[in-house]
């Protein structure tokens, strides 16, 4: 074996081992903990329905993410993003009534709306004000949180008026379940066509192309022609819009009515479910559904094997690394031969 | 508002600020030296896990203080070792590490002590005498415990 | 033996005039014996040699690629030679990290200041300095060593003062005190008038001479025949990487130096005659102010005509870049108007690069690798870089691959371009070869106006000689062409009208056969 190929292999154990480590301390078997998570997640339709169903927010955000870390903008607000486009959606919805066949549609246009303006609003920022938009989406996250934890509280809670959650959206608005025994809902058409949509878009287009030398060179796209600055807000509207698509598809698809931290995690994961891809879209269903995998396991880890949960975010920090790490080796080796 | 009231705000709110005061002060080491620690909540959480877990085994609030910082030291040089041995990008690592310290914290917590709420040795106020005693300003700047 | 300005202001000590003058009998300072380097594709340096007596002031004279760099960069221990021996006081001395030049006692003064604008002069002497253990900086030592060392060089050192305030000149200064404090036994200085004004460089020269004085030996690296004159000793001349000529500064004429930079070949010219037709580009009254309010451009006008080339030279630093950022639309002037007329109506004043390249405006650029290319992508994406405006590779905002590839791989044909195929990343070729691809990908659509900004630097001559032929060719096509350029020869080769940039200020154009090597070599290097 070729010493990249050597150290690549180390890594990918270490990956497997660092997590069976915890397991063990948590005094558990890891063999039988990765059967039960393998398991449960492939072996069981249940299982598998359930990865399908997280995937479904996981791809359409991990796209959201890919376009702007495409143009050399990191976009951390994703989880902002994503709320602000289902805030907005469900909100909305009421005015949607009536609509029929247009409703549905309409819908998800307010969502990515939503999602669209948050993106503007950091486009905005870091071409006006030079503003370093890590922080500026970091803490506008925030900022749509505590928007959900009022809407909830206030202008959008259910009648009853007890519970802190909005009230249920029109039928015309859910979209329906694909299979009657489990919760995967018809999002995931709309998650494979974005994925595919954007695939073709970002890499056939003049825009995707372009956004693609930013993200290499700001210099070289001055000299090209190519004017970063617009090309920056238009790749966060895209960005955000994404998101916002996320959030509507995830409340009319699973939820059908705005909840607390109904959202918790995705940003995060979206993230590293869009770098693993390497920024493709056509890959990113793909990691979507692994780190679907792992959600989902770690709830039946929980549940069979009284792993607690928060096992999912080991095995997802020490993948992340370990795809660093591999790709760190691969650029070592690419730089010394 | 009520002198009651404005005093409890105030020296809740301080007591709070502790935290991220002393977290912005290491971000701010390691901006100065041109680094961007995206991963500090990660450590952050993963400090404040072995803080109670350490000050339960050991009896002291001090031993909790202790682990804590070495932990944070500990997982601050992983992430160096990341980004500057092996050059991977400031900013994915950091994220990965808030991810990390999510899952070690929870984790670890909730299998070390069962994931309940539980009384810890903690940091007593300090009684500095006649300035806590001081209306509004006693307890609010006095009355806070030693690690302000 | 002693330079005439210096003498008169009697600051040269009776032993150092008798060093320099007994310099074949007593050991140098410092000798290079047959020092070569060669980078991929051209031999910057051919079994160099020179020498460096204790106290005396040796110039580096050539224009830019002649290889000072280099040497300079081999002495400081930047990069290792790849034949040839460096001596320190007779002893060989290995120069591979800059830690063992300065250990050999080499000291170095850099073109491009590393101080740290935010931080106080004496926080940055403290950063130069070499700790030998010790956890705390003893700022009071070196202050003190600071200050002692600036009244015996006769000069100014406020420690306190942050460097962002300071003039250029005082900066430089603090640059020499932090280069000394390692006590070395040579400093080498790198074109450290290029960013003084005049009255600054009297002082330079002053100071340079009470160091010489002290004994140390100094090495002064310029392009500028009047800072080699007022100052040297002795001067070295060095040409497309070898000596050329070396000598006592007293015994020498101001033109048999210019003479021994320049070369005095005749380079075959090809170039038919031709009739220039309308003007492509005029430039009327030009102005760019630099960051602290000097002009780097300071009025220039100009025009370019079809079936012409007009070259424009200068030394680096006078604004000729600057202004061929500004004519390419990468920059805009201060003042001044620039008028296209190109394809279709006349585009008047400054324009964005988007709108230049729609009506044909070609760009060569100086920078290859931080402007015109991308070396992750594949030739075929280079090549469709720069054909998103105007859009003929992009019709309707949608990319069109598969004509980016056929339109490169014919120029890898017909250009003679050694890669595999389209589809390779560009930074696997040659800088030739980048180079050839890049001036396939401008000249493709025949653009009326070619802006080349040193387009065969650092290139091997085959592809030098291919490179001027396609700039001939799209002058005999009708193009008009700018031709940045600081190579002579190249000038005489291609261009009809030939300008020089210096001090933000054109002279010319004039015809090429109207002028001499010599007048413009006059120009380039010396003040207005």
């Amino acid at each position: 074996m070729s010493g990249l190929a050597l150290r690549q292999g180390a890594i990918l154990a270490l990956a497997l081992l660092v997590p069976s480590l915890f397991v063990m301390l948590a005094g558990k078997d890891p063999v039988a903990t990765w059967g039960v998570l393998l398991g449960y997640t492939l072996g069981s339709w249940d299982g598998f329905s359930d990865v399908l169903v997280r995937a479904i927010p996981l791809t359409l955000l991990g796209l959201g993410v890919a376009v702007a870390f495409r143009g050399g903008i990191f976009n951390i607000g994703g989880e902002g993003q994503l709320i602000a486009g289902a805030v907005l959606a469900v909100a909305a919805s009421p005015l949607l009534q009536g609509l029929g066949w247009f409703a549905l549609p309409l819908y998800l246009l307010a969502g990515m709306l939503g999602g669209a303006a948050a993106g503007g609003v950091v486009g905005w920022l870091r071409t006006r004000y030079s503003a370093n938009e890590i922080i500026v989406t970091i803490l506008m996250n925030y900022v749509f949180l505590q928007l959900l934890t009022w809407v909830i509280r206030g202008p959008l809670q259910e009648p009853m008026g007890f519970l802190p959650r909005s009230f249920v959206i029109g039928d015309g608005l859910k979209l329906g379940l694909l299979d009657a025994g489990s919760r995967l809902h018809a999002g995931l058409f709309v998650a494979v066509a974005a994925a595919v949509v954007l695939q073709v878009f970002l890499t056939r287009s003049a825009f995707g192309f372009g956004l693609d030398v930013i993200g290499r060179s700001a210099e070289v796209a001055r000299y090209a022609g190519i004017r970063p600055a617009r090309l920056v807000v238009l790749g966060l509207l895209l960005s955000g819009a994404l998101g916002g698509l996320a959030g509507a598809v995830e409340i009319a698809g699973v939820f059908h009515r705005l909840e607390d931290n109904f959202a918790a995690g995705l940003g995060l994961s979206a993230i590293a479910v869009a770098l693993m891809a390497g920024l493709r879209p056509a890959l990113i269903p793909f990691t979507a559904i692994l780190f679907g995998i792992f959600h989902v396991g770690s709830g039946a880890l929980q549940r069979q094997l009284s792993l607690p949960f928060p096992l999912v975010w080991i095995v997802q920090g020490v993948v992340i690394l370990a795809f660093l790490a591999a790709r760190a080796v691969q650029a070592q080796h690419g730089r010394r031969s | 508002m009520e002198l009651a009231l404005l005093t409890g705000l105030l020296a809740a709110g301080l007591r709070l600020s502790m935290s991220i005061g002393i977290a912005a002060l290491g971000e701010a080491v390691a901006q100065r030296s041109g680094t961007i620690n995206v991963g500090i909540e990660g450590i952050m959480l993963v400090g404040a896990f072995l803080a109670a877990y350490g000050a339960l085994t050991t009896g002291s609030p001090w031993g909790g203080l202790a682990l804590a910082v070495l932990g944070g030291m500990v997982l601050a040089g992983i992430q160096a070792w990341f980004t500057i041995v092996l050059r991977t990008d400031q900013i994915v690592t950091g994220i990965a590490f808030v991810i990390l310290g999510l899952g070690l914290s929870g984790f670890l917590f909730r299998i070390s002590m069962g994931g309940a709420p539980s009384s810890l040795p903690a940091f007593r106020p300090l009684d500095l005498g006649p300035l806590t005693a001081l209306p509004l300003v006693g307890p609010v700047l006095f009355g806070q415990n030693i690690l302000l | 033996m002693i330079c005439r300005p210096c003498a008169s202001r009697g600051l040269r000590s009776p032993d150092a005039a008798a060093n320099a003058r007994a310099g074949q009998l007593s050991t140098p300072l410092l000798a290079v014996d047959g020092v070569s380097r060669r980078f991929p594709g051209v031999l910057a340096n051919d079994e160099v040699s020179l020498t460096l007596q204790r106290g005396e002031v040796l110039g580096l004279l050539g224009e830019n690629g002649a290889g000072k760099s280099t040497l300079m960069n081999i002495l400081a221990g930047i990069v290792s030679p790849d034949a040839g021996e460096i001596r320190v006081d007779g002893r060989v001395v290995d120069l591979h990290t800059p830690r063992h030049a300065a250990a050999a006692g080499i000291g170095m003064v850099h073109q491009h200041f590393t101080l740290i604008g935010a931080m106080s002069v004496c926080d940055n002497l403290a950063l130069g300095e070499r700790r030998d253990g010790g956890f705390l900086v003893d700022r009071g030592a070196i202050a003190r060593r600071a200050a002692a060392l600036a009244r015996e060089l006769r000069i100014e050192l406020d420690l306190d003062a942050q460097v962002d305030a300071l003039s250029v000149g005082q900066q430089q200064q603090v640059e020499i005190v932090k280069a000394l404090s390692g006590d070395p036994a040579i400093l080498i200085l790198d074109e450290p008038t290029a960013v003084l004004a005049p009255e600054e460089r009297a002082g330079l020269f002053d100071l340079l001479a009470r160091l010489a004085a002290k004994g140390t030996g100094v090495v002064l690296i310029s392009h500028r025949l009047e800072d080699i004159m007022a100052c040297c000793d002795r001067v070295v001349v060095l040409r497309h990487g070898r000596v050329v000529g070396s000598g006592a500064v007293a015994g020498l004429a101001r033109d048999d130096l210019i003479r021994m930079v320049i070369g005095d070949e005749i380079a075959p010219v090809e170039r038919a005659p031709a009739v220039p037709g309308e003007a492509v580009l005029s430039v009327q009254d030009l102005v760019l102010h630099r960051a602290n309010g000097t002009p780097a451009i300071d009025g220039a006008s100009f025009t370019v005509h079809r079936h012409e080339i007009v070259a424009l030279c200068g030394v680096e630093g006078n604004g000729q870049s600057e202004l061929v950022q500004i004519v390419a639309g990468m920059q805009a002037p201060d003042g001044g108007t620039i008028d296209y007329r190109l394809r279709g109506s006349p585009l008047i004043g400054p324009q964005s690069v988007a709108t230049l390249r729609q009506h044909g405006v070609a760009h060569i650029a100086e920078d290859r690798l931080r402007h015109a290319v991308l070396g992750d992508l594949s030739l075929a994406d280079n090549w469709l870089l720069t054909a998103l405006f105007p859009r003929a590779l992009a019709p309707h905002g949608w990319l069109d691959r598969a004509e980016a590839a056929r339109q490169c791989t014919a120029a890898l044909r017909q250009f003679d371009i050694k890669a595999r195929d389209a589809m390779v990343p560009l930074a696997h070729l040659s800088g030739g070869n980048q180079q050839k691809l890049v001036l396939a990908r401008e000249l493709h659509d025949e653009p009326p106006l070619v802006i080349a900004a040193h387009p065969t630097r650092g290139l091997d001559a085959r592809t030098i000689a291919f490179v001027q032929g396609q700039l001939l060719q799209a002058r005999a096509r009708g193009a008009g062409v700018l031709l940045l350029t600081a190579d002579l020869d190249e000038v005489w080769a291609l261009a009809d009208r030939v300008m020089v940039m210096s001090a933000g200020r054109l002279h010319g154009p004039v015809p090429v056969g109207s002028t001499s090597r010599h007048q413009v070599g006059h120009w380039m290097t010396g003040p207005r």
